[in-house]
């Protein structure tokens, strides 16, 4: 609980939606789950930024090895043209992380929107828009992609705005279940009462109090692009021009008797990567379980 | 007064044992820890029950009666630490130290059982009422088929063609229905001893009545004990034998209901009963008093 | 008299039933030919339990939904034809307390935020002196300046400051009429006393129409002028003396619910049959009044036709009951 004092020395003038942000993050790392999460993530990042620091080699460059077992000149070992897998790995985690955010963002933008007006407006926007949604769903992200990959050959844009394609209907959903919720709520009634304009009750009113679940399906929306484009890159119909761990892993196919150490770090990396997105959103959650909320509530009585 | 020497002493003769107490708290002190929050929300409360007694404990929000009954049944929040002190001595045993195997045996089988404000919340959406009775029934060997038994519970509690109601599911019935479901539940493990909190709070008051006497027929053809947790003095007036104030985690005032009703010592109580009592009569009173606080 | 700020003629609002099949859909009359009138410094009461339409009611007085049929007027203005500007001006005039001050107040706004966003946009006070034109209105409902409750969370609050707060978002627009829906139900009952009193002064020392719906008859009995009494969406009764000479049987069986606060005197236990309670959900489209089936003055004429409001007298009570209306004409 927030004492009076601490409150106070909150600054009035700032906006409902950043602090309800830093809420969430203050939230989240309170809780194990979502710290480890928050670490996990934060490591990744790191090493996506500084991946020429943190490299030893060049990605793309070849090395005297090829086929070499793990060891202290290559950490993670080399593949059968001798590439460095473990500069490649950290060259990986930009791709994958960009891919991930990317997308993540973008169907946030799409779905939110679409959501919002869906679930403020309901009639037809809402017959209309979740019926779209519907339609996307009901097709599994991987053929969509595959479908537009196949159309316009594999760029990286046309990858990010095919996966994007493929999940902005989760977050849509989301958003539209939530804006139903709190459309009743006697706060935005009482908003409206008061002749307050539709942009201040939509973004002010109901959005910050529909961020935490917003926010744990980005994590969630970012850990399922990851795992696309992984799909994607060990079909072979990633771009061929990304370092990528999908991508180490279709290399890795055909070696997997004679070098384990050329699939078990990608693999290994995109596990990091998903485990730490979903104890992220394990973390939001749990900051927002109800029972936490009772507590309280219930305390004085 | 309380004889804190008799605590279930096995050497008492059987015929005296039915005028122990059904259930004795004594100093009870509960703490409640959230976060970095403390509150002390009973403060060194005693409490007493005797066989067949219907006993009300009522308060305004945050006088702890809610955080009381749920410390003698241990049904407190997992979230938030407890520290509790005192004792709770029920039917002869300490239930401070009994073991948690022991005490939901206690819950299921002829101990205690409660009802809650809301009943939706209580009862399972997807199953029959029937069922969710019967998951509730002691198990008594070689006696009725389960639904009959079940009919015989929800006819107990006044439910119009138990039959029917028994075949239903939640959200077919209306919410007083769902509530006197759910006090047929409670019953289903024969309780020596029933807490209602807030029971009819949630309700209509043509349904409330309802309610209302099927508590009351229940405590006097059965003669089960009661504890009823409420805000409502009417509630109290109309049901209990004998009624606690509480305030601030403290009780201030304990007595014979009438006895309260008719000369309350405490001006808390007074202005409870006064204030009430205005809303009640259909008001010949000025509901309005000066503020205080 | 005056005329009225709002007027309800012949409201009628269905809901689709969820439990409806997809091909017949069956509807929910929530209300059914309402007509109500909200006038200037007068209390009405709107009084009825749960399910009988008053917080649909309540919704429809504050525009909140639209009516399937009927009309509701603004200062005589039908609700389909209200422009943008009269809109803005019925935003500003018709204000709401609501049933849960804490969810009637933006958990993630301070109070200053809350209020200050409604100021800032109706332009109530300039930028300057806008923290000083909030702390007088929380003064004004009994906040005082010194406890500063400005940069307060609603959480911070009591459940009594909370409704404070709500009532000064509401009163300093200066509005002509307040629509308080159940605004009494989630207090305490020493709290009650405080916000009623508040709303009372409030209503004597500006002359607003005031409208509290709620199920509490005993606390509307101290501050309503007019009170009607609402059974599954009809106005059933409408008077000024509905509770100390109520005529509808169904306005007598609220008043007749009530407890007794004697422990001495307890109402009887009543069986089964006394109560008069069947299992199955009353039926919901049956012809004739809709009362029928828990009325113990209940004739033939009863199932079949829905019974008329007939007023008794000039000035008298609006009734709608045939055994009562047949009995006045009869005396009449």
């Amino acid at each position: 609980m927030t004492s009076p004092a601490s409150s106070r020395s909150a600054a009035p003038g700032r906006s409902g939606f950043l602090r309800s942000l830093y809420d969430v993050f203050a939230q989240v790392m309170a809780t194990s789950h979502g710290s480890f999460g928050v670490i996990i993530l934060t490591i990744l990042t790191v090493t996506a930024i500084f991946a020429p620091i943190i490299a030893p080699y060049d990605p793309i460059a070849l090395t005297d090895d090829s086929l070499a077992p793990p060891s202290w000149t290559y950490l993670f070992g080399t593949d059968n043209l001798g590439h460095d897998i473990f500069s490649m790995v950290v060259y990986g985690a930009r791709s994958s992380l960009i891919v991930g955010l990317s997308t993540a963002l973008a169907s946030l933008l799409l779905g939110g929107v679409m959501g919002m007006l869906a679930g403020y407006y309901r009639g037809v926007f809402e017959t209309v828009l979740m019926r779209v949604a519907e339609l996307f769903q009901t097709l599994p992200a991987i053929i969509i992609v595959l479908f537009l990959v196949s159309l316009f050959g594999s760029s990286f844009w046309l990858l990010l705005a095919a996966v994007a394609l493929a999940i902005w209907p989760l977050q849509a959903r989301l958003v539209y279940g939530q804006f139903i919720r709190l459309r009743e709520a006697d706060y935005v009634a009482a908003a409206i009462v008061a002749g307050l304009p539709v942009r201040h009750v939509i973004l002010r009113e109901m959005l910050p109090n529909a961020m935490q679940p917003i926010i744990v399906q980005v994590a969630l929306d970012a850990s399922i692009a990851i795992l696309i484009e992984a799909a994607l890159g060990y079909l072979g119909i990633s771009d061929p021009n990304m370092v990528s761990w999908g991508q180490l892993l279709y290399e890795a196919q055909n070696f997997m008797s004679e070098a384990w150490w050329m699939s078990i770090f990608p693999g290994a990396a995109i596990c990091l990567a998903i485990v730490g997105l979903n104890m992220v959103a394990d973390g939001l959650n749990e900051a927002a379980d109800p029972k936490s909320g009772s507590a309280s509530r219930n305390f004085h009585d | 007064m309380i004889d804190v020497h008799e605590r279930g002493s096995p050497s008492r003769p059987d015929g005296e044992s039915g005028d122990a107490p059904l259930l004795r708290v004594e100093g009870l002190d509960v703490r409640l820890h959230v976060g970095a929050t403390s509150v002390h929300a009973v403060r060194s409360v005693d409490f007493l029950v005797r066989r067949g007694e219907c006993v009300g404990v009522v308060g305004e929000s945050g006088s702890g009666k809610s955080t009381l009954a749920r410390a003698v049944m241990r049904l407190m929040p997992n979230v938030s630490r407890v520290e509790l002190g005192g004792a709770i001595i029920f039917d002869g045993r300490d239930l401070m130290t009994l073991p948690g195997a022991e005490m939901r045996k206690l819950r299921r089988k002829s101990g205690f059982s409660m009802v809650f404000q809301d009943p939706l919340g209580f009862l399972n959406p997807t199953k029959r009422i029937w069922r969710q009775v019967a998951e509730a029934l002691s198990e008594r060997p070689g006696g009725d088929r389960p639904f009959a038994r079940v009919v015989k519970l929800l006819e107990e509690v006044g439910l119009p063609e138990p039959e029917r109601v028994a075949k239903r599911y939640p959200h077919e019935l209306s919410g007083g229905m769902r509530q006197r479901v759910v006090i047929a539940i409670a019953l289903a493990s024969e309780p020596q001893l029933l807490f209602a909190d807030e029971p009819t709070t949630a309700l209509d008051s043509t349904v409330q009545l309802l309610v209302l006497d099927t508590l009351r027929r229940l405590h006097r053809d059965r003669g089960t004990g009661m504890v009823v947790i409420t805000h409502d003095l009417s509630v109290v007036a109309e049901l209990c034998d004998r009624v606690y104030v509480m305030r601030g985690g403290e009780v201030i005032e304990s007595g014979a209901t009438v006895d309260i009703f008719e000369a309350p010592e405490d001006p808390y109580t007074a202005r409870l009963i006064e204030l009430s009592r205005a809303s009640h009569t259909l008001g010949a009173a000025k509901l309005c008093a000066p503020a205080s606080g | 008299m005056s005329q009225p700020i709002i007027q309800l003629s012949g409201v009628t609002q269905h809901f689709k039933d969820p439990g409806g099949g997809l091909l017949r859909p069956r509807l929910v009359r929530a209300l059914d030919g309402v007509d109500i009138e909200v006038h200037p410094n007068r209390t009405l009461a709107i009084v009825g339990e749960s399910g009988s339409g008053k917080s649909t009611l309540a919704k429809l007085l504050l525009l909140l939904r639209r009516p399937t049929s009927g009309e509701i007027r603004y200062r005589g203005v039908a609700h389909s034809s209200l422009g943008r500007a009269e809109m803005k001006k019925f935003r500003r005039e018709v204000q709401a307390v609501f049933q849960d001050p804490a969810a009637s107040l933006n958990p993630r706004m301070t109070i200053e935020e809350s209020l200050g966003h409604v100021a800032r946009f109706h332009r109530l006070a300039p930028p300057a002196e806008m923290r000083a034109f909030l702390s007088r209105h929380l003064e004004d409902v009994g906040l005082s300046r010194e406890e500063d409750f400005l940069p307060r969370f609603p959480h911070q609050l009591s459940g009594g400051q909370q409704q404070r707060v709500a009532i000064a978002r509401a009163m300093m627009l200066s509005p002509a009429a307040i629509i308080a829906d159940e605004p009494l139900s989630s207090l305490d009952v020493s709290i009650q006393a405080q916000i009623l009193d508040l709303m009372l002064e409030l209503r004597t020392r500006t002359g607003i129409g005031l409208v509290i719906v709620s199920h509490d008859l005993g606390a509307m009995k101290s501050i309503a002028d007019e009170v009607a009494v609402m059974y599954r969406g009809k106005v059933v009764e409408f008077g000024e003396h509905v509770f100390d000479d109520p005529q509808h049987p169904y306005t007598r069986l609220l008043l007749d619910s009530q407890l007794s606060m004697d422990p001495r005197n307890r109402r009887p236990i009543r069986s089964l049959e006394e109560s008069g309670e069947s299992s199955g959900a009353l039926p919901l489209s049956a012809a004739g009044c809709s009362f029928q089936f828990r009325c113990d003055l209940s004739q033939e004429v009863c199932a079949r036709s829905a019974p008329r409001a007939i007023q008794h007298g000039d000035g008298g009570p609006i009734v709608r009951c045939h055994v009562v209306n047949n009995q006045e004409r009869a005396d009449t």
